[in-house]
């Protein structure tokens, strides 16, 4: 008897790094448009952390054409035609399909930010500020589109659920916030209090602000769910609902915020090893909350 | 040409205009299956396989066997070929598509990428699977190579106790136009709205509406 094929891993990890990175060029070019890159260090800054979304996108679109079956099949047969398959994608634009719609945006997303993270190195300077205006409107896309590719699924009635598009760009602010937390530690010996205390203020109400998402989409989906006799799948007896609980809320919302208020409250720097760790369960909690929603 | 030919001429595109419509309408393929007729002997899966050439354990068509309180009940399950398929707005490669002339709901397998975006969208789970040998997409396409010369579908010419019927049900002499005429048919998760074109007799409303997954019922042959 052949087994149902559910997308897996591979394209949770899609999911969470087009998210992620997204996040980071958002935040990037926010710091552009913000003025604060004007500053050495911020202008480092943004421009790691540009380069680190752009990573996180390319190695995403990597996940994803790993994913497809004629690959996986081409490389086993040694068959070059159904390795190289996956050119049709950027060969048809299919307006009624939003996988079309999301293939050609991150197809358009990539060159652009390369273009943008030139404008960094001092080329095309003139072109600064309307590139970080052009990749923050493809960011925004971009965190959106991944909520859209599952909601156009409407026999998944979890999927299908609205209310996953404002989560998924919210994650994909906080896992962008996660991207830059790391690029800050690694990259900035000396840091300012100030700005350290006025990030982790902002990074909890990113935070606060997703929790409230999550137990929106959660209870509109245990509604939706009941209603028709299925499964609750964010029950914690559930893998989906595991992920969700353990994964997404305590390690990617609670964990962080707590940390964040330590750097409030105690009006103190956190050492490299806290930072590392706040930014590891961000991520974390984002490729939980998207695996959590894709297995449900 | 003068007023009585026109006349004449008018009067036979009346009288002639009804039949060369009907020769050029288009097909609407359907198939019926009467649930008392069928005794899960899997022929038609086996007959299946065979035509299509597919691996033993990939299925274009099932009979998923369903307990019931004193019975079991034999629900074959393949592609419903629906009028408004999920599976087709989807495809970003237009690899899934519904041909006009029939509304078969095909998968170009020279086209398709196998991302799995059709077999998410589609309501009725495991009437689609990875084939093995082509590296993509595959489901049911009413035995196409076999309809288009005027032949019946692998299964229904296969199936012992003629629960499969066949046929056009724009042609109100064909079969499946009277059996649907004569019974009250159901269509599997009719909330779907998908407008499946595979209608079972004998089905109750009840069963019409529990959304049967073809990959995780236990099947005792094959």
């Amino acid at each position: 008897m052949q087994t149902h094929v559910y997308w897996n891993y591979l394209v949770g990890f899609y999911l969470f790094l087009a998210g992620g990175g997204a996040g980071a060029i958002f935040i990037s070019s926010f710091y552009v448009l913000s003025g604060k890159s004007k500053q050495k260090n911020n202008h480092l800054l943004a421009k790691r952390t540009c380069m680190w979304g752009l990573i996180a996108l390319v190695v995403g679109i990597f996940m994803i054409v790993l994913d497809l079956s004629t690959l996986r099949g081409g490389l086993a047969k040694g068959d070059l035609s159904l390795i190289f398959r996956f050119h049709k994608l950027f060969m048809t634009f299919v307006p009624n399909s939003i996988m079309s719609w999301g293939t050609w945006i991150l197809f358009l997303s990539v060159p652009l930010g390369v273009l943008f993270l030139l404008t960094f190195y001092g080329k095309m300077s003139k072109f600064h500020k309307t590139l970080a205006q052009i990749n923050m409107l493809f960011a925004i896309f971009i965190s959106s589109y991944t909520a859209f590719l599952l909601g156009d699924v409407s026999s998944n009635l979890i999927w299908s659920n609205s209310s996953l598009v404002v989560l998924f760009i919210a994650s994909a602010l906080s896992s962008g916030v996660g991207i830059f937390v790391l690029v800050k530690t690694f990259t900035c010996k000396q840091q300012h209090l100030n700005e350290n205390i006025n990030f982790s203020k902002i990074d909890n109400a990113i935070l606060s602000f997703e929790f409230i998402c999550i137990l929106i989409f959660v209870y509109t989906s245990y509604v939706v769910l009941s209603h028709n006799f299925l499964k609750f799948s964010f029950s914690l007896f559930e893998k989906s609902g595991q992920y969700m609980w353990i994964g997404a809320v305590i390690i990617g919302i609670i964990l962080p915020f707590l940390l964040n208020l330590c750097v409030i409250k105690s009006k103190k720097t956190l050492p490299h090893f806290y930072e590392i760790l706040l930014a590891t369960c961000l991520l974390v909690g984002a490729f939980c909350l998207r695996y959590s929603v894709l297995i449900a | 040409m003068k007023r009585r030919d026109i006349l004449k001429f008018g009067a036979l595109s009346f009288v002639l205009a009804p039949t060369f419509a009907n020769a050029h309408a288009k097909k609407h393929l359907v198939m019926v299956i009467d649930l008392s007729r069928c005794n899960g002997c899997k022929a038609c899966t086996i007959s299946c396989g065979v035509e299509n050439s597919n691996l033993p354990n990939e299925h274009r068509c099932e009979v998923a066997q369903l307990e019931r309180n004193n019975y079991t009940l034999n629900l074959p399950l393949l592609c419903n070929q629906c009028a408004k398929p999920s599976c087709v707005s989807v495809c970003p490669t237009r690899a899934t598509f519904k041909k006009d002339d029939d509304g078969i709901v095909v998968i170009d397998s020279s086209i398709c990428i196998g991302c799995n975006y059709c077999i998410q969208a589609c309501p009725y789970k495991g009437v689609r699977f990875e084939n093995s040998l082509t590296s993509t997409v595959d489901k049911c396409n009413f035995c196409l190579h076999r309809t288009s010369v005027g032949l019946l579908p692998a299964c229904v010419e296969t199936c012992i106790g003629e629960a499969r019927v066949f046929g056009d049900i724009n042609d109100k002499q064909s079969q499946v136009y009277k059996l649907l005429s004569k019974n009250d048919a159901y269509v599997l998760q009719p909330s779907s709205n998908t407008l499946p074109n595979v209608f079972y007799i004998g089905l109750t409303q009840y069963a019409s509406q529990t959304k049967f997954n073809l990959a995780n019922n236990t099947s005792w042959q094959r």
